[in-house]
């Protein structure tokens, strides 16, 4: 009987809760579905931002904020003439981080967006829990396919982004070695992580379907140091391109060892965009010239963005590197945008905005002049505007670094 | 009583252990075939797939001795610490990215100066000595913050702080130094391969290895034959003991810590020889390799830790290759670790004093 009693007293505390979870919210003029945030008049309307401010991919993410805040200050710092505030946190590249930093976002309630974070990995623990709240958040770096995949997990609905899907990429290096290079085998390495593994397994799909063979699918550990003998199984399979878009730290230590395998000194090396910086020069040293990767082509964004690159150097002593800033200034600038679409203010100017209803106008954003090109989302959040290129290093001297230059841009 | 015993018979060994053997025995016997089975199918699996040559393995063989002479450096430190304080020193790691950086600053002077093109061959010992200097200070450093404090306490304070102490020092270096990946100088005469029967050996990697090699039996000869070296056994064999007949306890462990920190400093030093990058987040990483050494050894045996380092990185160097290359396991060398850290397991299921065992343990039983 006691059990029953129980039961049934659980059960009926279950219904009240999820129907108390479903019921709409009102506050002052709106009622939303996901809750509704009050700024009360003269207080400051927050965003969140979490991306790599410490680790290996610290100059990535220090860019992406660095972006976002010269956003804002275009903006005049103000939304409908509340200020704008960016709360920033570290998810430095690990899921763990990015748990950490996406629950200190969640935690205050007055966040109506989150921007970041600047890998898969933080994004693919972070972005559920920001959701789970109704906190949309907009991916700076994050490019793993599986984010924004169709059947895509429900805690992952609220994610967007403005980097480009690794799809892209795939697709453009793959078309660069066959079409471009004539090359027909291939080999990869990813290092365990969700950008580097399914970056490179779109890129061996979309190599296979242009007629291509991939002659080995190797792996590594972020932490390896030596790589000589993944190198020496490759060899043995004499592929005539090795495909890794794998970070900073490991193409240092593959491309210096990468001479000292026999079988491998004529094998061209491909990486990705985690290593446009200045710091792989360094990491790689001499044998960085001649070093290709694929990455934004940042000279084919909108034409703002060579005053963007002016005032960010003024702002901050020191130029952006890569195309990083002006993801976290395009984020920004979604954001920004679709809190006024859908913002309402009262008769005493506090103002409030519905999450739902602001998840649904960042979704629906189109044709937005952004600084990477023009951004539109696909009904999986899907918002990039900018395209690839191949880049190459010209030079060893870490000094040298300037995109367009050291590396300069050879395809398209 | 047995069978064997009514017909007069003494019993036979295994029926003997089948007697006194319990589950635990027979789940252990069971684990031991089963392990025993996987590496044989493995090693004929990876001998017979013909995907590497025999100069090939010679090749990971050589490299895998570089790199566990490089843990061995490391595992010295903790063996000291251990075998003087019975603590292990988890900041250790950090020491040696400490010493790595030291000696990437000492070698920048040296360029500016000229002398690394002037005197190549004096250059690398001048940066080793810097690599050595700044380790046994950090070192030091520890040791008064996290262990003479605690020295008379028996609690798990100094574990706790040496953790702290981990962090502090990553956190230092990197307000200092910045994230990125500092490239290591090159010493001109050390660039390119050796021929060694047939097989061309980078010079990076013979350097690193001799010089580990020099370094480890100095330190041996000190600990069997200075006066410091008999007080460090002494202190080690019984604290209260030692005090008693007149050695000075507190100095041997200062000394104890900076002959570890020296040691890390060095090694720090010949990684970033054989690797020319370093970071300061290198040390952890690093670090619990060592650690994993010393155990494999025998924590507390100077022998144990040499051995031990060098069977772990023979190990991570081969197994894939040789092992997880028969199962057909796709990307082997992602799995090293296992490799290294499943031997470990093994070990102190089966042997948990290491391979050469606490001497110092089995005299006291």
């Amino acid at each position: 009987m006691l059990k029953r009693i129980f039961v049934s007293a659980a059960t009926l505390a279950a219904v009240f809760l999820a129907a108390a979870g479903s019921r709409a919210e009102t506050l002052g003029p709106v009622t939303d579905a996901l809750g509704v945030v009050k700024i009360a008049k003269g207080q400051p309307i927050v965003i969140g931002g979490y991306a790599s401010q410490s680790g290996g991919d610290t100059n990535q993410g220090i860019d992406e904020l660095r972006g976002a805040e010269v956003a804002i200050k275009d903006a005049g710092g103000k939304v409908l003439d509340f200020p704008v505030k960016l709360i920033e946190e570290d998810a430095q590249c690990t899921a763990e981080a990015g748990q950490t930093a996406a629950t200190k976002l969640a935690g205050n309630k007055q966040i109506l967006a989150v921007l970041g974070p600047s890998c898969s990995s933080g994004a693919r623990a972070g972005a559920p829990i920001l959701w789970k709240l109704g906190v949309p958040s907009v991916g700076i770096g994050a490019t793993a396919p599986a984010l924004t995949a169709a059947d895509r997990p429900e805690g992952f609905q609220g994610f967007l982004r403005v980097v480009p899907n690794d799809l892209k990429s795939a697709a453009f290096t793959a078309d660069y070695v066959w079409d471009k290079l004539g090359l027909k085998s291939a080999a990869t390495i990813h290092d365990g992580s969700p950008y580097t593994e399914q970056l490179v397994r779109a890129f061996e799909k979309d190599f296979i379907a242009k007629g291509g063979t991939v002659l080995a699918s190797e792996a590594v550990s972020p932490t390896d140091t030596d790589l000589r003998p993944v190198l020496t199984r490759i060899a043995t399979k004499k592929p005539a391109l090795i495909f890794t878009p794998v970070f900073t730290s490991t193409i240092g230590f593959l491309m210096r060892q990468k001479d000292e395998v026999p079988g491998l000194s004529d094998t061209k090396v491909i990486g990705g965009e985690g290593v446009f910086s200045a710091n792989v020069i360094e990491a790689v040293g001499p044998k960085i010239v001649g070093f290709n990767i694929v990455g934004p082509s940042t000279d084919l964004f909108s034409p703002r963005f060579p005053a963007f690159v002016k005032t960010f150097t003024a702002d901050y002593g020191e130029a952006p590197i890569g195309g990083f800033s002006a993801y976290g200034y395009d984020a920004a600038l979604l954001t920004m945008t679709a809190i006024k679409a859908v913002a309402q203010t009262d008769a005493d100017g506090n103002l409030y905005v519905g999450r739902k209803a602001l998840y649904d106008a960042m979704m629906a954003s189109k044709d937005l002049p952004g600084l990477t090109g023009t951004l539109s989302c696909d009904a999986h959040g899907d918002c990039a505007a900018a395209t690839y290129a191949i880049w190459e290093f010209t030079s060893d001297d870490t000094a040298s670094f300037a995109p367009g230059t050291n590396p300069k841009r050879i395809y398209p | 009583m047995s069978e064997a015993m009514h017909a007069g018979r003494e019993p036979g060994a295994f029926a003997e252990w089948r007697r006194r053997s319990t589950w635990v025995d027979h789940v252990l016997l069971a684990i031991r075939a089963g392990v025993a089975v996987l590496l044989l199918t493995g090693l004929a699996g990876g001998l017979t797939a013909g995907t590497y040559s025999l100069a090939d393995f010679v090749s990971f063989a050589v490299f895998g001795l570089t790199m566990g002479s490089l843990y061995a450096l490391i595992a010295l430190g903790y063996t000291m610490v251990y075998g003087i304080l019975r603590m292990i020193n988890f900041a250790h790691g950090d020491v040696m990215m400490v010493g790595s950086f030291a000696g990437l600053f000492a070698a920048g002077g040296l360029n500016d100066l000229g002398l690394l093109r002037a005197a190549p061959l004096l250059a690398l010992p001048l940066v080793l000595a810097a690599g050595m200097a700044a380790g046994a200070a950090v070192s030091l450093g520890i040791e008064r913050v996290a262990y003479r404090p605690f020295l008379h306490v028996r609690s798990l304070a100094p574990l706790i702080c040496a953790i702290g102490l981990s962090f502090v020092l990553q956190y230092t270096a990197r307000g200092l130094f910045g994230t990125r990946n500092r490239a290591y100088p090159g010493f001109g005469w050390m660039e390119g391969t050796l021929d060694l029967f047939g097989l061309p050996v980078p010079i990076p990697q013979l350097v690193a290895f001799g010089a580990a090699l020099v370094v480890l039996a100095g330190l041996l000869a000190v600990v069997r034959l200075s006066p410091l070296g008999k007080a460090m056994r002494a202190v080690a064999e019984d604290r209260d003991a030692a005090a008693l007949v007149g050695i000075d306890v507190g100095r041997v462990i200062v000394a104890t810590f900076a002959i570890g920190g020296a040691m890390a400093g060095v090694a720090g030093v010949l990684y970033a020889v054989v690797f020319k990058q370093i970071t300061v987040f290198m040390g952890f990483s690093l670090g619990i390799k060592g650690f994993a050494a010393a155990i494999l050894g025998g924590i507390g045996n100077l022998g144990g830790a040499l051995l031990g380092g060098l069977v772990l990185g023979v190990a991570e160097a081969l197994g894939p290759a040789l092992v997880l290359e028969g199962f057909h396991i796709p990307a082997p060398y992602q799995l090293k670790d296992v490799i290294g850290y499943g031997m470990l397991v093994m070990i102190l299921i089966f042997r948990p004093q290491g391979l050469l065992g606490e001497r110092l343990a089995s005299k006291r039983a």
